[in-house]
């Protein structure tokens, strides 16, 4: 299968809601809203225990939220996508087809995206132009992780719905994920905010390479050991995750019973 | 109006939202597995808020001038008016959105039924009510418990405060439905709805006084983000005592239910149905 299939299903998704305009324009006044509610928190927190300076803190929260939206990790939506799509017996029209399905499934979702993951770009770029990457290597590293972190959430996303081939309803579970991905990601509060006990453990889990991974690495001064074993573990978790949700989407496809099927 | 036709409107408006939740109940029970994944995530949510919480608060003392009591107090209410929300409005606007774009609406439209109050309560999921939400909130309630003396709750503050829940879900409800009827002239109004549903819970963010005065403004009048939550919240904890604010609360509600109404005749004049 030629991989301009996918593109061509990820342009057809895009001019789907592109087409309704409107809908643009209120898709981007809610992620300003959505922005502008941390940035009031913050200012009514404060900085002062955090060590940072105010312009830090929200270059700190754009690049977090931004790479937090670009991997799709926000709400998670692809498991959603996949859950009604098994739910209502869509699937079984993908499966006929002469294509890798779940990719396919991905690229149909990711051209719906469009708007947002334009939007999340910018919020990144202006975290960067407010507190910008100190070294090379910190942009290189950052770009690594935005990749893990992509991979990590549709990993994450496909585990997520293939749930649906036993429960047929599973958002309860999708939105189980959700929530503790906002807090442990650190797009919602710094990791470093963590009483120390928990700070490595959340640096270390997979939820870091959404938002505290990517802000940290375009924020630091130096690249030392600590953080280049962070890096390591999110591509770990990316290729371990992988392999995990495609085995269970196997499993999950060999027991689907669909009608005319 | 006759008295006997109020009544026979009053009994058909009892009858449609009477059968609508019972239908909901049973379809939110045949999920029944999905109900247990609902509440682990109601309850997860809550834990990891509440770690949320006390992480801020190992940072600084109070938030917007209010203590640790008084912010889980403040997120108690937020829970509240979520559920509400999400249990009366968002579902409702999301099949009536759904209804419009696939013409689905016609059908209704035709049927013998006071059609504003059948899509505003098609579907009111009381089994995620009663066996997510309300269990989800009873970690944040035995919290609560302990630190209950440490709240100062006025009586006439409570009764302020309830009222300011009920007339805040009411405001919200038309808001939110009123944006959603965007997909009457558009044919899809779903990130309409989200962006109501954004601003409505905006007024969750932080503690009503912590707001800038323009916020409280907006948030007062034409957006009218705060009042379920923020001012619900201060006039609980005695912090807002101006009790004549609730008068224009009260006006502000018959406003909004009035322009619901407007809204919805002005829209369906518009609405370019899949059978015409």
């Amino acid at each position: 299968m030629r991989f301009a299939t996918y593109t061509k299903t990820a342009a057809l998704g895009f001019l789907q809601v592109a087409n309704y305009r409107t809908e643009v324009w209120f898709q981007v006044f809610s992620k300003l809203l959505v922005f502008s509610g941390i940035i009031l928190l913050w200012s009514v927190i404060g900085t002062g225990n955090s060590g940072q300076t105010y312009s830090q803190l929200i270059a700190y929260f754009l690049v977090a939220n931004g790479v937090r939206e670009f991997v799709d990790a926000l709400y998670g939506k692809f498991g959603s996508v996949m859950i009604d799509d098994i739910k209502g017996g869509k699937i079984s029209a993908y499966l006929l087809q002469p294509t890798h399905t779940v990719i396919f499934m991905y690229f149909k979702y990711l051209g719906t995206r469009g708007v947002a993951m334009f939007f999340a770009v910018l919020y990144i770029i202006m975290g960067i132009i407010l507190a910008p990457p100190t070294t090379i290597l910190a942009g290189f590293l950052f770009l690594l992780i935005v990749g893990s972190g992509s991979v990590i959430c549709f990993a994450q996303s496909t585990m997520v719905g293939s749930c649906a081939f036993w429960m047929t309803e599973a958002k309860g579970i999708k939105n189980v994920v959700n929530h503790v991905s906002k807090v442990f990601s650190g797009a919602l509060i710094p990791l470093t905010f963590f009483p120390i006990a928990y700070q490595t453990p959340a640096m270390f889990s997979p939820f870091a390479s959404y938002a505290y991974l990517p802000a940290t690495l375009l924020q630091t001064k130096t690249i030392d050991t600590f953080l280049l074993l962070q890096v390591g573990a999110s591509v770990g978790w990316a290729l371990m995750l992988l392999y995990i949700s495609r085995l269970i989407w196997r499993k999950g496809v060999r027991q689907y019973e669909a009608i005319g099927l | 109006m006759k008295r006997s036709d109020f009544r026979q409107a009053l009994k058909i408006r009892w009858k449609i939202i009477s059968s609508c939740t019972m239908f909901g109940l049973k379809e939110s029970l045949a999920y029944s597995l999905n109900n247990w994944g609902n509440l682990l995530s109601m309850v997860v949510y809550m834990t990891t808020y509440l770690i949320f919480l006390d992480i801020l608060f190992g940072r600084v003392t109070t938030i917007a001038g209010y203590g640790y009591a008084e912010m889980l107090f403040f997120t108690l209410i937020i829970q509240v008016n979520y559920y509400l929300l999400f249990v009366i409005t968002q579902h409702n606007t999301e099949i009536l959105n759904a209804s419009i774009n696939t013409g689905e609406l016609d059908l209704w439209l035709v049927k013998p039924v006071p059609a504003l109050w059948f899509v505003s309560f098609r579907k009111i999921n009381l089994g995620e009510l009663l066996f997510s939400a309300f269990p989800a909130t009873i970690p944040l309630l035995v919290i609560l418990a302990g630190k209950w003396s440490s709240l100062q709750m006025p009586f006439w503050g409570v009764v302020a405060g309830v009222l300011c829940i009920i007339l805040g879900q009411v405001i919200t409800h038309c808001f939110v439905f009123m944006l959603s009827m965007t997909a009457f002239f558009t044919g899809e109004g779903k990130y309409a709805r989200n962006m109501g549903v954004e601003i409505s819970t905006f007024g969750d963010t932080i503690p009503f006084e912590g707001y800038p005065k323009f916020m409280k403004y907006i948030g007062l009048t034409v957006v009218p983000f705060m009042i379920q939550t923020a001012l619900a919240v201060s006039f609980f904890l005695g912090k807002s005592t101006n009790y004549d604010v609730l008068i224009y609360v009260f006006g502000l509600t018959v406003f909004f239910l009035w322009l619901k109404t407007v809204t919805w005749k002005f829209a369906l004049r518009h609405y370019s149905s899949a059978s015409s």
